[in-house]
């Protein structure tokens, strides 16, 4: 049983209280799902939860918080400790042993005093989450996924009633979100434990929770059944919730029996139309209007980049690349996608130059960058997922100014281009703010602002949006879609996020096992069979193909080019509902 | 190299042979008397004759010959280095306290025009400096037979077990844990940087080649100060210092191999304390001398 009793929080050293006036009182087995946009204090009522605040972390705690009928600002952490387990999101911060196993066993270490009890459970530890033959390996030399499979059998291992998961699969790629997933749905089932989880990706989640708390500024704006929320979505769109896409389209087309009942789930939705008798239908397509004017898009047919037959070899003896030709024009706009280890970021690092190809080669079109980019300095751009990786300098103004300075351009000539990026991307204000000092979102601004400040004329973005909500995200996208056209810059993203990239990509790049799976534009990337074989390869479609795919499935009609609809918005316009009689 | 590389030529490699059966505290012990022939003799026949053993030793511990080859050639610049460097000075170091006439045969740098001659190489200066680097071998081959057949976490417990403090102990296992992160954390810092024409410093001025290395540092250590916290509350949050002295996973015992393995290096320990020069000054470069010049 937790208990907050208008519960406020205020970080030591800052001014704005993380969580406000927060009452919440979560029963024992109850599964809840914390969600809100970035910064709306979800991790801080995960940290409340588990005790590490105000234990860990200093601050003002102000009302109560009962755990597991413990009074968390009046007794010691020891006392709490092994009721509370918690998984955070990035699994390289949480993991400091040298071995699978001794991560596994360093919680009962200190928990227990029979020796013989913890090699019991670090062994059924082992099994539950089939990490027998990695019980010997370092844990930061495996996969993200497997990482966070360690970090949660670590935590469960001290058999805690109450379970807090804080974005546990923020950081993870396709392959690892579904690997602990699986794990997390299968636990949730048993319902051995109070389970918290806090995470944006609803569509996922919803079906698996009893519960759903939605943070906003550190308030609570809604607290109720996940059917409650989705029946409001309209609300909670607003603060950039990913409402399931079924609910969304029942919503519209009202196709559920009662307000309580409207569907989380493709099945749930399926099986009300089927026994209503009603036929989903897509509308025709409109024509959109075309936003590249002509004379440009001419420009974009010539070719940038020509690869063929590129290897490339690890010094340890891994081969990332596997012969994998490419042509990339001017002005195009390409999503990179692929497991992590398939060869997408090696790719990509090959066509910036930061790796020489062991075989094959790799031309760049000089020529066209001398005439479309005069102030160009590195034909390619590459601009890393972390700022934090090459923040450094003292202003923002020299963290810019950093790689002109280092192509030793002239003074005044370096003022011009910084001042010049700096307006473009909204930074002016900060020039000689700390960037150390800024918002995440800021700093990444600031470190694209230095790779532009070069003039690339192709931009290489690694995973941009990883970890960040959905309002953030489609931010970062459409700051570079104004790029691509406002400058014609060729813009490669690679991502994880298939849904959102496929709003944005006229290309989309599938990396497999070091060679290209599929390459081209997205109707013939996501065409039926491909999805299917994406499917196999534990690869996602994009939520809405994936959507209008099953349904068309059910109602055995094709699949066509005509389906190709991205925007969540698009399909709720074009869908509709007519019933079997009138067939 | 990366790490992965790395700890495939140079780290613990897990295994079945009796030494890995050993309990760490045994293979310490050990070491130590490897230790004690490489400070101590200073006769390169001797000194031979444990080299011979040592690499005896890799091959009943399943090391490939492709391996000991690498092992004993990838050191060997240094070798040359440190036998070259003996050979110079022995003339006027080591070469001082013998109280015969050297045999002389040449010099290392012979006299050109004006320059030179320098370096007066004697039979005795080649086989003091042979032994010097010879011991440098033994040092090399025994640290890494211990490392090769001793899992890092073995030799922290076996620390522990000797009266290491708990804190310092799991110190050294979080940074051998951390050494594949922090590696690839320095390789992301440095592309990130050289996409924007960073280049490592090959400024004439020194403090010049320091600053340049700023843009790698610099976020490097700051990462590492954010993921501190992080780790930190990770460790709380799974009961650090909550107990005085957590369990140890591993239980380690001295079993009749151990007791055997302790007595062979005891002995060895102590006839090595006797024939080298402290004692009865035989293991003394001087004996391979005399064999060669006693005429």
């Amino acid at each position: 049983m937790i208990i907050l009793d208008k519960v406020s929080w205020t970080y030591e050293g800052s001014s704005i209280e993380a969580i406000r006036n927060l009452n919440l009182e979560i029963r024992k087995g109850e599964r809840v799902l914390v969600t809100g946009p970035s910064g709306s204090g979800k991790t801080t009522l995960a940290r409340i939860i588990s005790g590490l605040i105000p234990h860990f972390y200093k601050g003002d705690l102000k009302g109560e918080v009962i755990i597991d009928d413990i009074y968390t600002k009046h007794s010691r952490y020891e006392e709490m400790f092994g009721r509370v387990g918690i998984v955070f999101d990035d699994p390289s911060n949480q993991l400091f042993n040298p071995t699978v196993l001794e991560e596994i066993a360093f919680g009962l270490a200190n928990l227990l005093s029979s020796r013989d009890e913890l090699l019991e459970r670090v062994n059924t530890m082992l099994k539950l989450f089939k990490l027998e033959d990695l019980a010997h390996k370092n844990p930061h030399n495996l996969s993200g996924g497997q990482k966070q499979l360690v970090a949660l059998a670590a935590v469960l291992a001290m058999y805690p009633k109450i379970l807090i998961l804080d974005e546990p699969t923020s950081n993870l790629d396709l392959l690892g979100t579904s690997m602990v997933y699986n794990v997390l749905y299968d636990l949730t089932r048993e319902r051995k434990y109070t389970l918290i989880i806090v995470e944006h990706k609803l569509e996922k989640f919803l079906p698996m929770v009893d519960r759903v708390v939605v943070l906003n500024k550190g308030e609570c704006v809604f607290d109720g059944s996940p059917r409650k929320l989705v029946r409001e979505a309209e609300d909670y769109i607003k603060l950039g919730l990913q409402i399931p896409i079924t609910s969304l389209v029942a919503l519209r087309l009202k196709l559920f029996r009662s307000e309580d009942a409207i569907p989380l789930s493709i099945d749930e939705f399926i099986k009300f139309i089927k026994i209503s008798k009603q036929n989903i239908v897509f509308k025709p397509m409109r024509e959109r209007p075309r936003r590249i004017s002509e004379d440009l898009k001419e420009d974009r047919n010539k070719i940038l980049v020509t690869a063929s037959e590129l290897w490339y070899e690890y010094p340890d003896g891994t081969v990332a690349l596997r012969g994998v030709d490419l042509q990339i024009r001017m002005g195009e706009f390409i999503g990179l996608i692929g497991h992590n280890g398939s060869g997408k970021t090696t790719l990509a690092k090959v066509i910036a130059g930061l790796y020489k190809p062991t075989k094959g080669h790799i031309i760049l079109n000089s020529e066209i960058i001398k005439t479309y980019f005069k102030e160009s300095l590195i034909p390619v751009g590459y601009v890393f997922q972390f700022p934090d990786d090459q923040l450094f300098a003292r202003t923002v103004y020299e963290e810019i100014a950093f790689g002109l300075k280092n192509f030793k351009i002239d003074p005044d000539d370096i003022r011009r281009r910084v001042n010049n990026i700096a307006k473009e991307l909204g930074l002016e204000e900060f020039l000689n703010v700390s960037p150390f000092r800024l918002s995440q979102g800021l700093k990444q601004k600031v470190a694209l602002a230095s790779i532009l400040v070069l003039r690339p004329a192709i931009l290489i973005v690694d995973e941009p949006t990883t970890g960040q909500d959905f309002i953030t995200s489609r931010k970062i996208m459409d700051m570079l879609k104004d790029l691509n056209e406002k400058y014609n810059i060729t813009i490669v993203t690679i991502s994880h996020d298939i849904s959102l990239i496929s709003e944005y990509c006229k290309r989309i790049i599938v990396m497999e096992d070091g060679k290209k799976l599929l390459d081209g534009p997205l109707n013939v990337v996501f065409s039926a069979s491909n999805m299917n074989l994406l499917e196999k390869m534990g690869l996602e479609s994009p939520r809405t193909l994936r959507f209008i795919k099953r349904i068309k499935e059910e109602q055995n009609m094709p699949f066509t080019e005509d389906d190709m609809i991205f925007r969540v918005d698009d399909l709720l316009d074009r869908i509709n509902i007519e019933e079997e009689s009138q067939k | 190299m990366s790490t992965e590389a790395f700890v495939k030529y140079f780290g613990y490699r897990p295994g079945t042979s009796i030494f890995h059966r050993l309990d760490p505290r045994t293979k310490i012990i050990f070491y130590g008397t490897f230790l004690l022939i490489a400070v101590a003799w200073t006769d390169p026949l001797f000194l031979l004759s444990v080299l011979l053993v040592l690499i005896a030793l890799y091959i009943i511990a399943g090391e490939s010959f492709k391996r000991i080859l690498v092992l004993l050639l990838v050191p060997f610049p240094g070798y040359i280095l440190i036998f070259l460097y003996n050979l110079f000075l022995f003339d006027v170091t080591a070469g001082k306290a013998i109280p015969w006439d050297l045999h002389y045969i040449g010099w290392v740098i012979p006299k050109i025009g004006s320059f030179g001659p320098y370096g007066h190489v004697s039979i005795e200066g080649l086989i003091f400096a042979t032994q010097v680097s010879f011991r440098l071998a033994i040092f090399i081959l025994a640290s890494r037979f211990l490392i090769l057949t001793t899992a890092p976490q073995e030799i922290i417990i076996a620390l522990r077990k000797l009266g290491l403090p708990y804190v310092i102990g799991f110190s050294l296992s979080l940074g051998l844990a951390y050494i594949p992160e922090l590696a690839r954390q320095v390789g992301v810092v440095i592309e990130a940087q050289s996409i924007r024409g960073w280049k490592l410093g090959s400024k004439a001025n020194p403090v010049n080649v320091v600053r340049s290395f700023a843009p790698v540092v610099i976020p490097v250590i700051l990462r590492s100060i954010i993921r501190a916290e992080y780790l930190a509350a990770a460790m709380t949050s799974r009961g650090y210092g909550l107990s005085k002295n957590p369990i140890m996973l591993r239980e380690i015992s001295f079993n009749r191999l151990d007791y055997a393995m302790i007595a062979a290096s005891m002995t060895a320990f102590v006839v090595a304390i006797i024939i080298s020069p402290w004692v009865l000054n035989i293991a003394n470069f001087k004996f391979t001398t005399f064999l060669l010049v006693s005429k």
